[in-house]
């Protein structure tokens, strides 16, 4: 499981053909990010591109202003513990063009990573929630405090070792 | 002269509202700064009802926490249990019967409905007019009535399986739904009438609150919230999901993005519900309800699925992450309440402290949600 | 030496034998409008009310008041318990003393006094207020000193043309004594000759009483009871007490004052009286049942924009018709008047977001007519 995206991103390439969203989503972001690793994958029925933590940034700003993908909302911002790093997925939707695109990018537990809060405003309250369940570091965010846990709540209850019963009690 | 303006000069008072205070519409805190009557800036804390629904959902098994998604929007039940079963449907590639779909939709909108009357209710009370609530309680009532005929349960319903219904509903369920219509529509006018076009209820909700349509999309706004301000987006319509490509309804949208907007379009919201129930009742099929699965242990293969749908309260999304076990590996739920909630600091600015429990108001926030 | 006292004694008995009557009366009064107004409003909202206590729930009162008084008296650490005792019996005192002139018949009055009725009514309600911003701080409370600061600043507003109405009366009738007064009415009440001078008084007293939609300084959903946040147990009792009883006091100040007070064929002249106000006082439960509430500023706006210019235009038509000696329909056709200036005042500052909506209204209707198209 560890390694699943790496899998299942193989399986996507040699077995499947690509869906033409994903052709097209693809084409226009390897012409703009040349010199970036990119991979392209399906996450359920929205075209998604992985991204390495270095250039997330750029590219949510150029997915924002970019006239086909016109995405002006961050609908949704989802991490994931793949035990080695945590996988954080931002799903964008354009209300105008009515597409929804995804980018998943990786980040290891001791990194960190750039905010995309001064991008969509959506994204604060996402990140401080990422923040508190999985301990990952918004560089650039304004307010990490706490959000839904209390203040001093040690631990990271989104993290898949976290155990479901027997921790000590507030 | 300076020396006067510093002796005059005051501080500003820090107002402490929640998470014990009857307008914040459950344990939902805002420390409120605020200048005699004006708020100059407010920060909000939210988790009082943080209740792991998200980490405990990876230590089920897939037809229990069908249960933990009844809690989280616990004013719409239906309508959550729907976007799970929709999930696990798409990560399990099957389809329920056409009936069941049906029924799911009905139910659903009739939920809508529910959620809808309590908000006309409570916008009322925040406002200071206590009769609507009182009045809204009695639509809202009949509606959890037929729910329990149906389901056993007023509220928290667990009545939705994966791939099917629990059981089949009542023999006389159409006659039921029929008879209940043209109550419910005469309950729907008897609330709002009482308040939509109210002159003091007006000078409340007008003006007040205002969202532009950029900012409210930068925000991450959906739903009643994101249609007031003129963005006709409604995940029914853009993206139909289940069955709702059979019936023909309306968005309504409002064009100020102020409270009396929102409040304008969750009223016509609830006409058009009843519009689609009318049709779903007349077009419901035959057919089996139950699942195939029966009460099998799922297993889905690898994958992972992102499903949307439209709550009362607005777009909710599932991300479900598998990984081939009789447990997701991972469940996020992009709740409405959160991000209409998280707009509260740029909406609250500027406004009277009287105006704060109406703007709150009119976001119609959950906190079962918005903490899960 | 008894017979040297014996005035004096006499006078000290039949006093406190009438105070201790009115203090009687009042209480029943108040558990009668408790139970009214669960009553009534119940039926409003489509509800029963109260039934399970007695036959039609007429002992809720009672258990109401049993469960106040039995309940603990918390007085919080921080709060200064002198002020913080105090303000509640300011308030209570204030509403009693306000009844010690008030006649319910020629004949049934504590003491009437003959030339300063009115003055005494107009200077005494005045002093409740004082109990309110003590309450508000003495509780160290925020929502307290919110709410006792707006307390403050409506009931003074208010007061005004509350006052100016009682100018205006006197000038018209040239007596402050309330039994006179109703006396000069009997042919022709006052509310058809000062028709302004009755809403304005209707309006401001319901301002002055918190009743709603003026209901600002306790506000509930805001500040959560304002003054009265602290108090529990008797101490919010008495609180509840002096809210009542300043209802009824409205209430009947505007039966004395505009409808008659207890003249009418046929019945006798208290039932007449008490028809009349219980009247008055339904009418402020329907409009409490019916309204929501208006912000601070929209109050403080409507008391001195609209309210306090009408109260020195009456008293200014009062002055008219006293110095050219009209005619009294002359005073009603200027009053007339002057309630239908305001009536557009009003209509244009409270119909404006009315209006509005219905022009967006319309411009979405012609938008989705040119979509269609």
């Amino acid at each position: 499981m560890a390694n699943k995206p790496d899998d299942a991103l193989e399986e996507v390439s040699q077995t499947t053909e690509l869906s033409p969203e994903l052709i097209q989503f693809k084409t226009l972001l390897e012409s703009t990010f040349i010199d970036v690793e990119l991979a392209f994958v399906m996450t359920d029925q929205i075209p998604s591109v992985v991204v390495p933590k270095e250039s997330l940034h750029d590219l949510c700003v150029f997915l924002k202003t970019n006239s086909v993908y016109d995405s002006k909302m961050l609908s949704c911002m989802a991490g994931v513990d793949y035990v080695d790093y945590c996988q954080i997925l931002y799903i964008l939707y354009s209300v105008e063009n009515n597409c929804t695109i995804g980018i998943k990018c990786n980040v290891e537990y001791d990194c960190k990573i750039q905010t995309v809060s001064d991008i969509w405003k959506a994204a604060d309250w996402y990140e401080r929630e990422i923040h508190d369940l999985y301990g990952i570091e918004f560089e650039g965010h304004e307010d990490m405090s706490p959000l839904l846990l209390y203040d001093g709540f040690e631990g990271h209850p989104g993290k898949r070792d976290f155990p479901f019963y027997n921790y000590e009690e507030y | 002269m300076m020396q006067d303006q510093q002796d005059n000069q005051t501080i500003d008072m820090m107002l402490n509202m929640g998470p014990q205070h009857p307008s914040t519409h459950g344990v939902f805190r805002m420390e409120l700064r605020i200048d005699g009557e004006k708020i100059i800036d407010v920060k909000p804390h939210i988790g009082y009802l943080h209740r792991g629904s998200e980490k405990l959902s990876e230590g089920e098994q897939y037809h229990q926490i069908i249960t933990l998604f009844d809690r989280m929007d616990y004013l719409a039940n239906f309508n959550n249990e729907l976007v799970y079963c929709m999930a696990v449907e798409r990560l399990l590639d099957m389809e329920p019967s056409k009936r069941t779909e049906y029924i799911r939709v009905i139910l659903c909108e009739l939920n809508r409905i529910a959620s809808h009357l309590l908000y006309v209710g409570t916008i009322g009370l925040d406002a200071g007019a206590m009769t609507p609530a009182l009045f809204s309680f009695i639509g809202r009532d009949r509606i959890q009535t037929l729910f329990e005929s149906i389901s056993g349960a007023r509220m928290m319903h667990n009545y939705f399986k994966i791939g099917g219904l629990k059981q089949e509903v009542p023999d006389d369920f159409v006659r039921m739904v029929k008879d209940i219509m043209p109550v419910i529509r005469r309950d729907i006018d008897q609330t709002e009438k009482l308040l939509t076009f109210n002159e003091i209820f007006l000078s409340r909700t007008k003006d007040i609150g205002v969202i532009t349509a950029e900012q409210a999309i930068d925000y991450g706004l959906t739903g009643p919230c994101l249609r007031g301000s003129g963005i006709n987006y409604d995940v029914r319509k853009s993206e139909p999901y289940s069955v709702y490509q059979d019936f023909d309804f309306d968005v309504p949208v409002g064009l100020d993005g102020d409270c009396w907007d929102r409040h304008w379009v969750r009223v016509k919201e609830m006409h058009e519900s009843l519009r689609i129930i009318e049709q779903a009742i007349d077009k419901l099929p035959d057919g089996d309800v139950a699942s195939p699965l029966g009460r099998r242990l799922i297993r889905p293969s690898e994958g992972e699925v992102y499903v949307k749908a439209e709550n009362p309260r607005g777009e909710i999304g599932v991300y479900l992450v598998s990984d081939g076990t009789d447990k997701p590996y991972r469940l996020k739920v992009r709740p409405p309440s959160f991000c209409n909630l998280s707009a509260i600091q740029l909406l609250l600015q500027n406004s009277w402290v009287a105006d704060s429990v109406v703007i709150l108001g009119s976001l119609d926030i959950v906190l079962g949600e918005v903490d899960r | 030496m008894i017979a040297s006292t014996g005035p004096y004694f006499q006078d000290a008995i039949s006093t406190l034998i009438s105070l201790l009557t009115l203090f009687s009366f009042l209480a029943v009064t108040v558990l009668s409008l408790v139970w009214l107004e669960r009553k009534a409003l119940g039926r409003l909202q489509l509800r029963l009310g109260p039934t399970r206590t007695g036959p039609f729930g007429l002992l809720q009162p009672i258990a109401d008041a049993v469960k106040l008084v039995l309940k603990e008296d918390i007085v919080p650490n921080e709060a200064e318990k002198v002020i913080f005792w105090v303000a509640p019996i300011i308030v209570v005192i204030s509403a009693f003393m306000l009844w010690v002139t008030i006649p319910l018949t020629p004949s049934i009055v504590v003491q009437n006094l003959e030339n300063m009725g009115l003055f005494y009514v107009g200077a005494v309600g005045v002093i409740g207020i004082l109990g309110l911003v003590l309450a508000g701080w003495g509780s160290a409370n925020k929502y307290g000193v919110i709410g006792g600061l707006r307390a403050a600043a409506q009931l003074i507003s208010y007061e005004i043309p509350l006052i100016m109405v009682f100018v205006s009366i006197a000038i018209v009738t040239q007596t402050f004594n309330l039994v006179e007064i109703v006396n000069l009415q009997s042919p022709v009440p006052f509310i058809l000759v000062l028709p302004l001078g009755f809403v304005l008084f209707f309006v401001s007293g319901l301002a002055e009483v918190g009743r709603t939609p003026f209901d600002i300084y306790f506000a509930e959903s805001e500040i959560v009871g304002g003054p009265f946040v602290e108090y529990s147990g008797a101490h919010w009792a008495v609180f509840f007490l002096s809210e009542y009883i300043n209802t009824f006091a409205i209430a009947t100040l505007t039966v004395l004052l505009f409808l008659g007070g207890w003249s009418g064929p046929f019945l006798p002249s208290i039932v007449w009286l008490l028809i009349k106000i219980y009247a008055v006082i339904l009418l402020i439960f329907w409009i409490r049942g019916t309204l929501p509430r208006l912000r601070i500023d929209q109050l403080m706006a409507f008391a001195w924009k609209v309210m306090v210019p009408l109260s020195f235009y009456l008293v200014v038509c009062c002055s008219i018709y006293v110095f050219y000696g009209l005619p009294w329909w002359a005073l009603t056709v200027m009053s007339i008047f002057g309630l239908g200036v305001v009536g557009v005042i009003i209509y244009q500052y409270i119909t404006a977001p009315a209006r509005k909506v219905a022009e967006v209204r319309e411009r979405l209707r012609l938008l989705q007519m040119s979509q269609e198209e």
